[in-house]
């Protein structure tokens, strides 16, 4: 196990996934608060000549709260995107190319190989989001006031980590299951997205995944009542996911021309 | 006609300034990988411009699917 995590590791420094995935954060962190300050009153300005300041406080959301939100949405909307596409090759570019033969000949487990991926990058993605919403936070602060608590910025961070974790577990899941990089990425986003307007549509986010994205963007100083239960119900989903995957893994037939 | 410019300041400047570090350290790590290690998909001269003009996106995109070599 720990040689599978040493080898997830290596790979992703290697096919530079964490410098990508890092970047990713960043640029939504830091671009974020400068284009609410700067950019976009400024477009609005030239957009609609004589508009108040008041007008444009309303229309843009200027407070720290509103920047923070948008930019959990942002992560949500593009970053699940990038996401998405850097790691869609995890999983089944090794089926495909038939390089997973090799470390199952050499007699290591399914579970290893799968808990390994899912460990290293499942982290990684929650040590960015909390990272990225650190800095978030700073440069929000800087450019509005400080108006959120350090504690609920770290829990929102810390749950759209775990969100990230659901992310990485669907995109192993959905790698095994077509094989293809391309559409594993694809069909990730659409079930991330479907999830998400489900939970939207028919208010039930709170037995969903996405309520932790909803929940994170609060922001809130007391977490919600059912925060628990769709802490609980997501770790649920992911171990139902990865058993998916493992009972995949070991139909497979390998040697299929 | 509506007026789609704008004056950028000091201040936006000084804000954006870790963007375009960032960008800018990027799109140059980019670009020694487009010509010391070669390019898929797109040739090398559309990839630079990729990652020179497309704000922080170009590189990233790059990274995913212009790299030569896949490990």
């Amino acid at each position: 196990m720990i040689q599978d995590i040493k080898k997830e590791i290596l790979y992703g420094l290697r096919s530079y996934r964490f410098l990508i995935l890092f970047v990713g954060f960043l640029f939504f962190a830091m671009l974020d608060p400068v284009m609410t300050k700067f950019i976009m009153p400024e477009i609005m300005k030239s957009q609609v000549p004589g508009i108040t300041q008041e007008a444009l406080g309303q229309m843009l959301g200027t407070s720290q709260l509103a920047v923070m939100s948008a930019y959990m949405n942002d992560i949500f909307q593009i970053g699940s995107l990038i996401i998405a596409f850097t790691l869609c090759r995890l999983i089944a570019q090794e089926i495909r190319e038939n390089t997973l033969v090799l470390p199952i000949c050499s007699g290591k487990q399914f579970a290893g190989i799968v808990l390994a991926k899912i460990i290293v990058f499942g982290t990684a993605l929650l040590l960015f989001s909390l990272i990225g919403a650190l800095i978030n936070y700073l440069y929000s602060g800087i450019l509005f006031s400080y108006d959120l608590s350090i504690i609920s910025v770290v829990r929102s961070g810390l749950l759209q980590g775990v969100y990230m974790v659901f992310l990485t577990t669907l995109i192993v899941m959905w790698g095994v299951i077509i094989k293809k990089p391309i559409a594993t990425g694809f069909l990730t986003l659409a079930s991330a997205f479907g999830l998400y307007f489900i939970g939207g549509a028919l208010q039930i986010d709170s037995y969903l995944p996405s309520g932790l994205i909803k929940e994170a963007s609060l922001f809130a100083v007391i977490p919600a009542s059912t925060l628990l239960q769709t802490l609980s119900i997501t770790v649920g989903i992911i171990l139902v996911l990865i058993a998916v995957t493992l009972i995949r893994l070991k139909k497979m037939e390998w040697n299929e021309r | 006609m509506i007026d789609t410019t704008f004056e950028i300041t000091r201040e936006i400047l000084l804000m954006l300034l870790p963007i375009i570090v960032l960008h800018l350290g990027l799109a140059i790590f980019c670009i020694v990988k487009i010509y010391k290690e070669g390019v898929q998909n797109l040739n090398k001269v559309t990839w630079t411009l990729i990652c020179l003009f497309v704000n922080l996106i170009g590189p990233i995109i790059f990274l995913i699917v212009g790299r030569r070599k896949e490990n």
